[in-house]
């Protein structure tokens, strides 16, 4: 299998590669949508019954099932060839996965290549975001991130959508820019990589929340309430690690929050929905049958925030519910009888 | 490293001026709303204002003469004039900032310098104040240079070597010019502030020292860009450099917390063009190095500078203690006769981007994997530039350097003391703002128990010797131990010494803050680490 992959990933030089870690559902759709563009693409997975299919068959039907990939796409289960064929590394794994990921990519990376990545969370432990952990673990100084309102499904679906590329490096934007840009695909830059992390971390807690609502039978107006509280929560937190307040009034921002935030496309507000229902953590995410991020991001940022303290009552809301046993009527009816304050203004820093 | 005969120095010379003019030239051909009237008439303005603000200069009626000339021709001038004109003003800078550089002479002097500061004690003072020592020997004695020497003296072989230094006081650059000499190590060369030259004492070593002059008093970006030009020269020639990153004096006695990214920005262009023209050595490594001092001569000129309102401190400093031969004096004897030391730490070096680098000069990740690094500056086998891309690794390299400061910062006595009584006098006033604080703890009369003053030094150095273990900070008064009651003695001893009003005073068995600024200055250098 390796040789086969080899001699077929020659095909195309470095500079116009991209090397995608990871195939679950949003890796493979970069990699259709990179090869759809015409650019060389390989996939790498830690399980390797998804790279011999997608080798054998053209599919994945673990993430993917039922669409058919382009037959350009390359698939490897060695990190070392997917990191010496290209220049280009995207990262497409959830935050709980990016310390291992990137440890064992780390001896291969080189100081020319160009590391994106795609998650939409804060490192347990560590509380670390995850550009640092490309920091710790490689030599790469030339990273992003990529985030946005991007279901899989629709971007897979060519229905017009944008994102993000942030990096304080411009050739990062640029490339990101000259591999993913499509008729149907905006990119657009930025330079605040933090204000990108942090609203994809937290986007994905408050989209938990907004499960909760839905789970609840709450309508319209409960649901603007957290949207909008919410992403003033966002900012607060995004502010006070540095972020730049107007990258939250943009598509990684306020767009993600209304786009994946508020979709039962979305695992969070799937399990969300279903913990409201009573159903435990666990079974909801069985249930739905992603992974939801924002459940160990909870937990990750209720660490950030306690060392550095900002009024953040949303986010520990759905600290409370996930690991704390909180009702979640219980964790609104306490958010909803909070003193009165003003809307602007009226959150100092603790 | 060798020197330069007159025609070489000529020819570095010719060779910056003719890389700053094709910069300019690149410039107008990529963007159409770049101009070199513009520049010119940037240099003319800014010249013209620091001529009318400063007429004392020593130069100021051929510069006067020279901007004139300037003016003239540029109202008539064709675009070839134009070059021209730019050509005269860089190569204007450039004589001026080259100046008296001869490496041959900058040897020698290294070499002469202990006997010349020695020289320098026994002419200022009578020899009956220095008597009962030998005062080389005893200057000797209390300056600690530690660190990663064997590394370094390996680097210079292997490489160019950039020193930065964290930046107190105008007796650092005399004092680390010593240091390299004292573990055998080359002389750096580093650009002086004019007022340096201009000092009845330094000046002499200065001019000898093979400095080049920095006239910070010049704001137009054509000197900013020849200066940094020639930086980068010289390093290209493997001439070592040394700069402040922090450009001046730390006014509040902290630690630098934000580096002038130009002149670190040296490294990754040298690093570049070295590997363009396929030089043998090409790498540069940046080596950080803290100096940390029980009493700081300009101390008290520096705080009163950075506790003034916005706008109104300094950027230039030329009045102060340094100026006063009487003070250096008074300092140098009160470091002597109280057994105070200077320790300056030589940091494990780094590359242009921020890597560490092993003594064989490879740089390596935070994993210790080596790090094949013209990769970052090259592509396809070719170097590719890229201005917001270096400016990017410069940045890296200036948080790597910062941290470096942190890390290898060596706080002693007298900083800790002024950590604790600092803090007590927030307590008392805990309602003040920053200015009231320090009238009001001036004026307070029944100051501190010294038992109190012990007991929260003693908590203190229980939470330093933490972090020292971890190596996140170094403690330089080993010889007093972790004992509380030997090192607020110490502070105390050394505040009583040297300054017009003592930071703080002991009478009987109360502690009295009575120089709350002092206090401040000194307590500013456990900022990064919330003792
Ligand atoms: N799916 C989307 O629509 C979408 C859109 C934008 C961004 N994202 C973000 O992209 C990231 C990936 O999302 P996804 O939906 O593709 O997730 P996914 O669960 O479908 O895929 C995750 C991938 O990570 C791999 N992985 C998980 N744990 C691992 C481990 N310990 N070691 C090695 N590999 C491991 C899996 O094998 C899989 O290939 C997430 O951070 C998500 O927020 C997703």
């Amino acid at each position: 299998m390796a040789t086969r992959a080899r001699t077929k990933i020659a095909t195309r030089p470095p500079a116009d590669t991209v090397g995608i870690v990871g195939a679950g559902s949003w890796g493979t759709t970069l990699a259709a949508h990179v090869a759809g563009a015409g650019h060389g693409t390989i996939l790498w997975d830690v399980d390797p019954a998804v790279i011999r299919e997608i080798h054998a068959k053209h599919t994945n039907s673990r993430s993917l099932p039922k669409v058919r990939l382009d037959r350009a796409i390359h698939a490897t289960s060695d990190l070392g060839e997917l990191a010496s064929a290209t220049s280009t590394l995207v990262l497409a794994v959830p935050s709980t996965a990016m310390r291992a990921v990137v440890t064992a990519l780390g001896p291969h990376v080189r100081a020319d290549h160009l590391v994106i990545h795609t998650a939409k969370g804060l490192e347990a432990r560590q509380r670390r975001a995850d550009d640092q952990i490309i920091r710790d673990e490689t030599c790469c100084k030339r990273f992003g991130v990529l985030s946005g309102p991007n279901l899989a499904p629709e971007v897979l679906a060519q229905q017009p959508s944008a994102t993000v590329i942030a990096s304080r490096y411009p050739e990062v934007i640029e490339t990101a820019q000259r591999f993913f840009v499509r008729p149907f695909f905006r990119v657009y830059g930025s330079t605040d990589v933090v204000g990108v992390e942090i609203g994809a971390a937290v986007k994905n807690v408050l989209s938990l929340a907004m499960g909760f609502v839905a789970g609840m039978g709450l309508g319209q107006n409960t649901r603007s309430l957290i949207v909008t509280r919410g992403l003033a929560e966002m900012i607060r937190i995004g502010v006070r690690m540095g972020a730049d307040p107007a990258t939250f009034n943009g598509i990684a921002g306020i767009g993600d929050l209304i786009g994946s935030g508020m979709s039962r496309e979305s695992a969070n507000f799937a399990v969300g929905e279903l913990i409201a229902h009573g159903r435990k953590v666990e079974a909801a995410m069985r249930e739905v049958g992603h992974f939801a991020e924002g459940v160990p991001t909870a937990d990750a940022l209720h660490t950030l925030l306690e060392r550095a303290p900002v009024d953040a009552p949303l986010s520990r809301g759905v600290y409370q519910v996930l690991y704390q046993g909180a009702a979640t009527s219980e964790v609104l009816e306490s958010l909803m009888t909070r003193p009165p304050t003003m809307e602007t203004n009226a959150h100092p820093t603790a | 490293m060798r020197a330069l005969s007159p025609a070489e120095k000529e020819a570095v010379l010719i060779e910056v001026q003719s890389r700053v003019l094709a910069a300019k030239d690149a410039l107008t051909e990529r963007d159409p709303n770049f101009d070199l009237a513009t520049v010119v008439n940037d240099a003319l303005y800014h010249e013209r204002r620091r001529l009318d603000t400063h007429r004392s200069s020593p130069t100021w009626k051929s510069d006067a003469a020279f901007w004139k000339g300037v003016s003239k021709r540029l109202s008539r001038a064709s675009d070839r004039e134009l070059r021209d004109i730019l050509g005269s003003v860089i190569h204007r800078y450039l004589q001026e900032i080259i100046g008296n550089f001869d490496p041959k002479v900058y040897r020698v002097a290294t070499k002469v310098i202990p006997y010349a500061l020695s020289g320098l004690l026994n002419t200022m003072s009578p020899t009956r104040l220095l008597s009962g020592f030998d005062s080389l020997a005893s200057l000797d004695d209390h300056l600690i240079v530690r660190g990663e020497l064997d590394t370094i003296s390996k680097l210079i072989e292997i490489g160019t070597v950039i020193l930065v230094p964290t930046h107190l006081s105008n007796m650092d650059s005399p004092v680390i010019g010593y240091s390299l000499f004292k573990v055998g190590l080359p002389p750096f060369t580093y650009g002086a502030g004019l007022n340096l030259f201009t000092n009845p004492i330094i000046g002499y070593f200065m001019h000898n020292l093979g400095a080049y002059k920095v006239d910070r008093l010049k704001r137009d970006d054509l000197y900013k860009d020849t200066l940094k030009e020639y930086a980068t020269y010289t390093l290209e020639m493997g001439i070592h450099n040394l700069f402040f990153p922090g450009g001046t004096r730390s006014r509040s006695g902290a630690l630098e917390r934000k580096l002038k990214l130009g002149l670190l920005g040296t490294g990754v262009l040298a690093y570049q063009n070295n590997l363009r023209n396929r030089k043998k050595k090409p790498k540069i490594f940046v080596v950080p190095c803290t100096l940390s001092y029980s009493l700081v001569l300009e101390a008290e000129t520096l705080i009163e500078d950075s506790l003034k309102e916005a706008g109104k401190a300094r950027y230039i400093i030329t009045d102060d203690e340094f100026s006063k031969p009487g003070r250096i004096l008074n300092f140098l004897r009160s470091l002597i006769s109280l057994d105070s030391r200077i320790y300056v730490t030589f940091s494990e070096p780094l590359d242009p981007f921020g890597n560490r680098v092993l003594p064989d000069g490879t740089s390596v990740d935070h994993r210790g994997r080596p790090i094949d690094i013209s990769r970052y500056v090259m592509s396809n086998g070719e170097v590719h530039p890229d201005e917001a891309r270096d400016a990017e690794y410069t940045r890296e390299l200036g948080d790597a350097v910062m941290r470096t400061f942190a890390r290898d910062n060596t706080l002693l006595a007298t900083h800790l003391l002024a950590a604790v009584l600092f803090q007590m006098c927030k307590e008392r006033h805990p309602k003040l703002d920053l200015y009231r604080l320090l009238r009001e703890s001036a004026l307070q009369s029944e100051g501190f128990p010294l038992l109190e003053v012990h007991t929260r030094t003693e908590r203190l150095l229980a939470k330093l010797k933490k972090l020292v273990k971890e190596e996140k900070v170094r403690y330089g008064e080993e010889r007093l131990g972790w004992d509380a009651q030997a090192v607020v003695s110490e502070g105390l001893k050394l505040f009583g010494v040297y300054h017009t009003t003592p930071p703080a005073t002991r009478r009987g068995d109360r502690v009295f803050p009575t120089d709350p600024g002092l206090l401040l200055y000194y307590s500013n250098r456990t900022l990064p680490y919330g003792l």
